[in-house]
């Protein structure tokens, strides 16, 4: 497997009002020394809840923002520090969905526009004849009628915006696609079209994904691997199986103890994390967790813990070497 | 047996539209009892939430007709005037909604806005006032209620204000809580205290809750009785354990199927997601026949034709489809 995407020690600070008369500036810490690879064809999950960084990430490596410091790699380029003109080329290579397809489309475009729009602007496909014939594949791909080319995004349910959203992220046939929340709007029965879509086209186009959600079921029906995020770090990052079968970090297991119910006999049972999320302003010392976390002790505040592994394909960044099993 | 709590009657409504008249509820009618947890199961456009709208007496009366019958406490509260509806809200009826940051005026402390609720309904001095306030906060698990009720909503989390909405919602002990999707917009982790925190308030107080939610995982957790609806009308109702163990009608199955479930991962390859093709029916479109027809597995001539009623399967369990017999079930 080759890696399409490495990230290394990846940062970003904004600046936060606070502090009063403007002194002692405050700083959100939103993506605090995160690295990573993503390897082609496989699907990396970022599962968060918000205020996590896990979107900020995903606009520091399609870069729409820049990163206070730290580097990310597109198939062997850098592009965190990249001239916009010769990233525009590698553009294609990475594209993105995100979560509203009602704002990500332009209302007033039809939807052969729409798709056709990356194919012209990177210069992909020269005759209209072409352009129109692969919107025809790539909207048949996403399970759109060929006659929806030529009709108006508000035509659309939010299901068939999507498609069109992801028909327009495939177009210029990219070797990585960010899926920011790309689900979390949709409605149940329409949420699992969706992710089937999305499983299948990875699958046959030898996509890799990187899959940004707050819904930790959706990602276990979709991800190879997954990685946890809290106040601007990884938690624990693992192959889907061992995630869910073993979670080791007290943050990953609070986020699967609270899930509501799948019957009604279970009511009742989802543990809830206590307190909530520090302002990322006044981030906790030591491990970040330690506000919240039952199972913390005198180091976890004085020492961060660093992301260890546990096996080779599971990392937790937590100081216990085992966690009380929860009753 | 006692009356019901609230009963609704037939309850239509339509939002008036350039291009005529645009019904989102057609013909709803159920109860909820004192003590018992009623949840409105639908997806986008069902009409669940203009239904919450409706009994509430919110909508605009320049862009939508409501129709039917609204019985609160055996008293009819549908087309009652302004005063009248805003005696009742607030007192007789709690309510908690989605957004609590949007629901709370942002330039006006906590402790002005819980007090509110306390002052427009009873005649209480101020410090009866904030002594009540205080004891309510505390009621809803804020650890310093004195401390928050001074601050503004925007110094508070999202949970800490659902919370804040929650002790607004029931100030006045309300008969009925209607609360729409309250904690759709809350994290995991702060979910579970909140659904915690309004079952126990419930336990205590056998207040009647209307709970309007797309999620079935909140049903799961909080209701005692379900209505699932689509395009505007009933397509199921039973008690919780049977909407789950027994779902009748087709829709109320895809639903059910289509949630991911946790701890699947044994399977080395993801498991693939149950899906209902096709998307609701656009707003303002009635065929004659059943609404789901065009996403339904088991849809026959019949389902194109005639509307199906909604018919007793069980003692306390109705579903409206052609299919229910034999090969249904």
């Amino acid at each position: 497997m080759t890696e399409i995407l490495n990230v290394y020690n990846l940062k970003k600070t904004f600046p936060a009002r606070g502090g009063g008369l403007g002194f002692g500036r405050a700083e959100v810490r939103a993506v605090d020394d995160v690295s990573f690879a993503v390897e082609s064809g496989e699907t990396l999950a970022i599962v968060g809840e918000s205020g996590c960084g896990k979107s900020t990430l995903g606009r520091l490596i399609l870069r729409l923002d820049r990163p206070a410091s730290g580097e990310v790699w597109l198939d062997g380029a850098r592009i965190d520090n990249m001239p916009v003109p010769q990233l525009r080329r590698l553009r294609q290579q990475m594209q993105a969905v995100f979560q509203d397809p009602m704002s990500s489309l332009d209302p007033r475009m039809r939807v052969l526009d729409i798709i056709a729009e990356p194919l012209v602007n990177f210069g992909l496909l020269k005759s209209r004849k072409a352009v129109e014939r692969r919107v025809g594949e790539l909207l048949d791909m996403v399970g759109l009628p060929a006659d929806a080319r030529h009709r108006y995004p508000h035509e659309f349910s939010g299901g068939q915006r999507q498609r069109i959203g992801i028909a327009r992220a495939l177009a210029p046939s990219p070797r990585l696609i960010v899926c920011d929340e790309a689900v979390s709007a949709l409605d149940v029965s329409v949420k699992a079209q969706i992710v089937n879509s999305l499983a299948d086209l990875q699958r046959e186009l030898g996509l890799a994904l990187l899959f940004i959600s707050h819904d930790i079921g959706v990602v276990e029906h979709l991800s190879t691997r997954v990685a946890v995020m809290y106040l601007g770090v990884f938690v624990e990052i693992a192959d889907r199986r061992s995630l869910f079968s073993d979670p080791r970090h007290p943050y990953t297991r609070a986020l699967l103890a609270s899930t509501p119910a799948f019957e009604p006999k279970d009511r009742g049972k989802a543990v809830p994390l206590r307190g909530e999320p520090p302002s990322p302003t006044d981030i906790p010392s030591g491990c970040r967790l330690r506000t919240r976390c039952p199972h913390a002790f005198e180091r976890c505040a004085t020492e961060t813990p660093a992301l260890r592994p546990v096996s080779p394909t599971h990392a937790v960044a937590c100081h216990l070497d085992e966690l009380p099993t929860l009753s | 047996m006692s009356a019901p709590l609230l009963e609704v009657d037939d309850l239509r409504t339509s939002f008036r539209t350039a291009s005529g008249p645009a019904p989102a509820v057609r013909g709803l009618s159920f109860a909820v009892n004192a003590g018992e947890t009623l949840a409105i199961v639908g997806e986008s456009g069902s009409g669940k939430s203009v239904t919450a709208l409706s009994i509430l007496g919110l909508l605009n009366a320049r862009a939508a007709d409501v129709s039917g019958r609204v019985r609160l406490q055996g008293k009819d509260i549908l087309g009652l005037g302004e005063p009248a509806l805003r005696a009742m809200r607030g007192a007789a009826i709690g309510m908690v909604f989605q957004e609590p940051m949007a629901s709370l005026n942002p330039v006006l402390t906590i402790g002005f806005q819980v007090g509110e609720a306390i002052r427009l309904h009873r005649k209480l001095g101020a410090r009866a006032v904030r002594e009540q306030s205080e004891a309510l906060l505390r009621q809803v698990g804020i650890a310093a209620p004195a401390r928050v009720l001074r601050l503004y909503p925007h110094q508070l989390s999202g949970g800490m204000c659902q919370r804040v909405m929650i002790a607004i919602a029931v100030a006045c002990d309300p008969a009925l809580l209607i609360a729409d999707e309250p904690t759709t917009a809350l994290d995991v982790t702060v979910q579970a205290q909140i659904l915690a925190l309004i079952r126990s308030l419930q336990a205590r107080s056998q207040s009647g809750v209307l709970l309007i939610t797309h999620d079935l995982g909140v049903v799961a957790e909080l209701a005692d009785r379900v209505i699932i609806m689509y395009a505007g009308r009933k397509v199921e109702e039973a008690e919780v354990e049977t909407i789950f163990a027994r779902p009748r009608h087709p829709y109320t199955r895809g639903l059910l199927a289509a949630r991911p479930r946790l701890g699947v991962s044994s399977e080395s390859v993801p498991s693939r997601l149950v899906e209902i093709p096709g998307s609701p029916p656009p707003a303002g479109a009635d065929p004659p026949g059943c609404a789901f027809l065009k996403r339904c597995p088991v849809a026959i001539t019949v389902c194109s034709q005639a509307r199906p009623p909604l018919v007793r399967v069980a003692d306390g369990h109705v579903a409206a489809c052609h299919r229910l017999e034999p090969a249904c079930a």
